[in-house]
């Protein structure tokens, strides 16, 4: 491995360890690679958290219980499943998702919110994803998205509603919904190109 | 019933599904194996939209993390979804998360982080479920123990033997499932132990089903209980075991 050559591009001097290679040695107990993991996921988490959860406290509560599951867990983790990105971020998802899920009924949240949300969440987004590349991606790719798309997307995912709310919120039938969400999603993923 | 699987792997992948029709989503894609893909490529989309909101956590949240990380133990692999026979006879299979067990046993499976791990053990928990539904012996002590939070199932196969054990630590509780066993003598029983330092406690000897499968048995485990061994006992049982476990499952 000592010819390794660093990877183009990343201009961040020594290569940044592989987050995969590290929960793969997380899953063995090695609070050393840990704390090195931490340091790459800490902030993609937190951030998502914070966006879903909305309350300061919370988030940050939400976030260390992440982060400690990560580590529990990390035994069960299968690099040919999927990223070490992936798997955190799903699981970071989940755990806001459901936090909010328990806090507040749906019908509370629905009476607050409105479909204006998406475009707050849309604009919240395009605000603080300017300064990287990779956020830019992001950015850009949401443009192509329909409407009906973006906020299927933006309402699930950055709010933690279901489809079945989100419908409700956008004033069409679950099923159209549901597959805007998946179009979305599915436009999104070639955008950025994920997997390829 | 939703005949519409292959449009909910958006919904499915940004956690938009929730209750039955996650359920049933997640039991079609155990069997969907493009779905499956798809949904781990719109997961790995999602977690881009996610890591374009990073920010900078509170400075005191690294240090109360590696805190937690140095004081928690992590949970036991998951093994290899399926061996070969000729493998050990008794072993743990992959526990999942709380979240994802408790759920699974109520039907509304949460699983999908721990992908192929814990679609197994959804599935066991749901045949082990079933068989005790089936073997009309569903009493309160048994779905205690399904319901718990800290269920684990135990699953042992070895020459001509199988079974299955669901046990919660804290209830102090397992539910018993024998799924092939060698016929015993017509005047013999198998009985089943609680094994410890402090010896063998009985847990009941298992009595046949009108359906011909074995009854599941729900015992108490004393404290000290390291391991569940079964013994074939004279008719009626022993106070303690008088041969050697045909099986023995070590908790």
């Amino acid at each position: 491995m000592a010819d390794e050559a660093p990877v183009a591009g990343t201009a961040q001097g020594p290569a940044s360890p592989d987050p995969q290679a590290l929960l793969v040695e997380v899953g063995r107990g090695d609070e050393r690679a840990f704390e090195q993991l931490y340091d790459i996921i800490a902030r993609p988490v937190f951030g998502l958290v914070q966006r879903i959860v909305r309350n300061a406290a919370q988030s940050e509560e939400v976030t260390q219980e992440i982060l400690v599951q990560v580590w529990r867990t990390a035994t069960h983790y299968r690099p040919d499943k999927g990223s070490a990105m992936t798997w955190v971020m799903t699981l970071a998802h989940r755990r806001a998702v459901d936090r909010v899920r328990s806090e507040q009924s749906a019908t509370e949240r629905e009476t607050k919110a409105g479909s204006r949300s998406a475009e707050r969440s849309f604009d919240e987004v395009s605000e603080s994803v300017l300064a990287r590349f990779e956020q830019r991606q992001v950015r850009r790719c949401l443009k192509t998205l329909t409407d009906l798309q973006r906020e299927s997307v933006l309402l699930t995912y950055y709010r933690g509603y279901t489809y079945r709310e989100a419908a409700s919120l956008l004033d069409s039938p679950p099923s159209t919904v549901k597959t805007r969400l998946r179009d979305g999603l599915i436009r999104l993923r070639d955008c950025l190109r994920v997997g390829s | 019933m939703n005949h519409d699987f292959p449009t909910l792997t958006g919904a499915y992948a940004v956690n938009a599904l929730t209750g039955r029709e996650r359920a049933e989503f997640e039991h079609h894609l155990a069997h969907c194996e493009e779905c499956a893909q798809e949904v781990e490529e719109l997961r790995a989309t999602a977690a881009r939209l996610g890591a374009a909101m990073s920010a900078e956590p509170p400075g005191q949240l690294r240090e109360r993390v590696l805190y937690d990380v140095a004081h928690t133990r992590q949970e036991p692999p998951s093994e290899e979804p399926r061996r070969g026979p000729g493998r050990p006879s008794s072993r743990w299979r992959g526990w999942a998360t709380k979240a994802a067990v408790a759920a699974a046993v109520a039907g509304i499976a949460l699983a999908g982080v721990f992908g192929g791990m814990a679609l197994n053990q959804h599935n066991e928990l749901r045949q082990a479920e079933q068989r005790i539904e089936q073997a009309g012996a569903r009493g309160a002590d048994m779905a205690a123990v399904l319901h718990a939070d800290d269920v684990r199932v135990l699953h042992s196969a070895g020459e001509g033997t199988a079974a299955t054990v669901v046990v919660s630590a804290k209830l102090g509780k397992a539910v018993f499932l024998g799924e092939r066993l060698p016929s015993v003598p017509e005047d013999r029983v198998y009985q089943l132990w609680a094994m410890g330092p402090s010896g063998a406690h009985s847990l009941g000897v298992l009595a046949e089903a009108t359906t011909g499968a074995v009854q599941p048995v729900v015992g108490n485990l004393p404290e000290d209980t390291t391991a569940l061994g079964l013994t074939a006992e004279p008719a009626g049982g022993s106070p303690q075991p008088t041969s050697d476990p045909i099986m023995r499952m070590a908790l």
